[in-house]
């Protein structure tokens, strides 16, 4: 498993919104290619986006969030943003 | 469930919601009143449904939520064969954009003529109104009809709210016939939705990302604004709604304690933590006036505090507001039920509202039917909290409500039936206290001395030795002064006991027992006492000799020495002598108390 900094509070909001444990959003992560499939819907996306900018109190532009569709993306993108 | 909401409240995050909503749907539900609720909206609002479900579950709802075809609003409603017509739902909600109902006035307001305004107004509410009917004729479903917000940019600028005929102006009227036709027919409410954007502010209310991005307007600000509005009405509709809040009052009405304070001490004014006080009355009244009842449950002695509510210069709420007054030293669960027996209501009409986290752990203990709201730490937020606690609302106001009060003074009665609560034990572990004894010191000198000097109201003979004397005392190997600290799992309340006692042969004397008002009724008072006679039984006394001077303050203490084994000897004047027997008396540390180290 990755152990990138931000990786604990992601996988906190990814397994809130999914209903899935901790372990298993990690484990589908780990799988996860950057510009592959997501593993949530369209709906859900949103709201995995909305959790991350309340976790980490940033704001993704318009078209940041339309993209951030798999972990790996999101990883890279809060490493930018997040301090 | 108090335990979710508190964590919420605390975080009140997008993120937190949905945490809630996940414990609330773990294990297929949490036994709530099962409430259906179908959204008939125009814009996307999945995004929304763990924050609505969440608020619903504050006011005792477990919601199922359906959302209808995306902006079939007038189709969903008038055809019988729809999903929402044949889903049979308790309640419907309609939630569109100015945009989607009614687009000129959205998209083209200012091409259009004033009359072209009227008839779109007309019209739009005309067809809405046609819609529900049929809606209505076709089910039992309940319908709430949100209003339309104002715009965060007004399309005139700086002169939007001074010329006639504006696009702000259309839409207040919009929603005032809206409010005024939808309300007529039966079964539909109608929801102030600008009000709900206003309070966190227009330009919070949108997020437009969400919107350009997914047809999802709602903020994540806004949503649990809206949520709790929307909860607020299933609670009127379907819930229990509260009749009578019944207030404590030293740190709830005023700032400080009658007790220990005086009149002249407590806070409650026209400038800082008084005019804190002050407004949080206005609050109170301003519900009062609406025809909720008030009524008080206050540890206190009953003349100090009936003192305050009748003679303060600046108390609002004066003894003819209150419905029924318990203003004494018992338990409080018991005066609930006490309450609502005299004024002849359910005991699961009345809101208790206290600053003691150890009253609040108790009532809800004792009382689960009663509601028992968490308060901020802070007084200053009290008025706010009070406000939006939404279990007085109702869906009507009757002129018997603006009169209720007046009712229920009139026909108080007074037959005192004692309620028991059993829990008292099981509120006492629950509190998991520790006491920590240790004979009073140079650190602790000052605060030794000063409750000496200040405790009115539990002190067994109020005796104000100055510091010459404390110092003697403390210097003399006859003497114990003992300083108890006392911590909870609410915090530490520090040093609030003190006891000085004189040994001399068979015989140790009780000169002083002391505590702070704020650990009375925890009992803590007899681990003190059992520190004592273990003390006093260590260096072969027989017998423990107290006095109990009586002051016009100290009521609280009048029972404590037959309650704890002494039998009395002697009176002189109005003072009593009491003695215990120091080989037979059983006088234990309480178990429920964890003994602390220094």
């Amino acid at each position: 498993m990755s152990h990138a900094p931000h990786d604990a509070r992601m996988f906190k909001v990814l397994s809130g919104v999914l209903g899935k444990s901790v372990e298993e959003v990690a484990r589908l992560a780990e799988r996860q290619e950057p510009h592959g499939e997501s593993f949530w819907d369209s709906l859900q996306h949103i709201n995995i986006i909305l959790g991350l900018e309340a976790e980490f109190g940033i704001r993704f532009e318009l078209l940041e969030a339309v993209d951030l569709k798999t972990v790996p993306l999101i990883r890279a993108k809060l490493a930018v943003l997040v301090r | 469930m108090h335990e979710i909401f508190t964590e919420l409240d605390q975080d009140g995050s997008i993120n937190a919601y949905q945490w809630a909503a996940n414990r609330l749907s773990e294990g297929g539900g949490w036994g709530g009143r099962p409430l259906s609720i179908a959204l008939l909206s125009s814009f996307v609002v999945n995004p929304y449904l763990p924050t609505l479900t969440v608020e619903a579950a504050r006011f005792g709802f477990e919601a199922r939520c359906w959302v209808a075809p995306f902006d079939n609003v007038i189709q969903e409603l008038i055809d019988p064969s729809s999903a929402t017509v044949r889903g049979g739902y308790d309640v419907a909600l309609i939630m569109r954009t100015l945009h989607a109902a009614c687009p000129p006035l959205a998209t083209r307001f200012l091409d259009l003529a004033s009359h072209e305004v009227d008839r779109l107004i007309a019209e739009h509410v005309a067809e809405l109104v046609m819609a529900l009917r049929r809606f209505r004729e076709l089910t039992a479903t309940v319908v709430i009809v949100h209003g339309f917000a104002l715009p965060a940019h007004p399309l005139l600028g700086i002169l939007e709210g001074s010329v006639e005929g504006s696009q702000t102006e259309a839409i207040r009227r919009l929603n005032a016939a809206l409010s005024r036709d939808v309300r007529a027919i039966p079964g539909v409410q109608y929801l102030d939705y600008d009000r709900v954007c206003a309070r966190v502010g227009h330009a919070n209310s949108q997020d437009d990302k969400w919107w350009y991005m997914a047809r999802a307007p709602l903020s994540a600000r806004l949503m649990p604004e809206l949520a709790r509005e929307q909860a607020i009405f299933f609670h009127a509709l379907w819930g229990r709604v509260r009749k009578c809040l019944v207030l404590d009052l030293d740190n709830t009405l005023w700032g400080g304690v009658i007790g220990e304070d005086g009149m002249a001490g407590i806070a409650l004014g026209h400038t800082g933590l008084g005019l804190v006080f002050r407004e949080f009355q206005e609050t109170v009244l301003a519900l009062h006036r609406r025809g909720v009842l008030l009524a008080i449950a206050s540890k206190n002695n009953f003349d100090d505090a009936f003192a305050v509510l009748r003679d303060h210069p600046e108390m609002l709420l004066r003894p003819d507001r209150f419905a029924a007054m318990r203003i004494d030293w018992r338990p409080k669960p018991e005066n609930m039920v006490e309450i609502a027996r005299e004024l002849n209501i359910g005991v699961d009409s009345l809101v208790f509202w206290d600053d003691s986290p150890q009253e609040r752990l108790w009532m809800r203990a004792a009382c689960p039917e009663v509601l028992t709201p968490e308060l901020p730490t802070d007084p200053m937020l009290y008025s706010e909290r009070l406000r939006r606690l939404g279990v007085f609302d109702k869906l009507s106001l009757t002129s018997e409500d603006l009169n209720r009060g007046e009712m229920y003074r009139d026909q108080a009665r007074r037959d005192h039936l004692r309620g028991s609560v059993d829990s008292l034990e099981a509120f006492y572990h629950g509190l998991a206290m520790r006491v920590t004894i240790q004979p009073a010191e140079e650190m602790t000198f000052a605060r030794v001395l000063d409750l000496i000097h200040k405790t009115n109201q539990f002190n067994l003979t109020t005796r104000r030795h100055d510091a010459q004397t404390l110092r003697g005392l403390l210097a003399d190997p006859a003497c114990g002064v003992f300083a108890m600290r006392v911590a909870d799992k609410f915090g530490d309340n520090g040093l609030v006991g003190v006891a000085i006692v004189r040994h001399a042969g068979e015989l140790v004397e009780l000169d002083t027992l002391l505590m702070s008002c704020r650990v009375i009724g925890r009992t803590v008072e007899r681990a003190l006492l059992a520190h004592l006679v273990a003390w006093s039984r260590q260096r072969g006394a027989t017998r423990m000799e107290a006095d109990f001077i009586p002051t016009a303050k100290n009521q609280p203490v009048a029972r404590f020495l037959p309650e704890h084994g002494f039998t009395e000897m002697s009176r002189n004047g109005s003072s009593s002598r009491w003695a215990c027997d120091l080989t037979t008396v059983s006088l234990t540390w309480p178990d429920y108390i964890e003994r602390g180290m220094a």
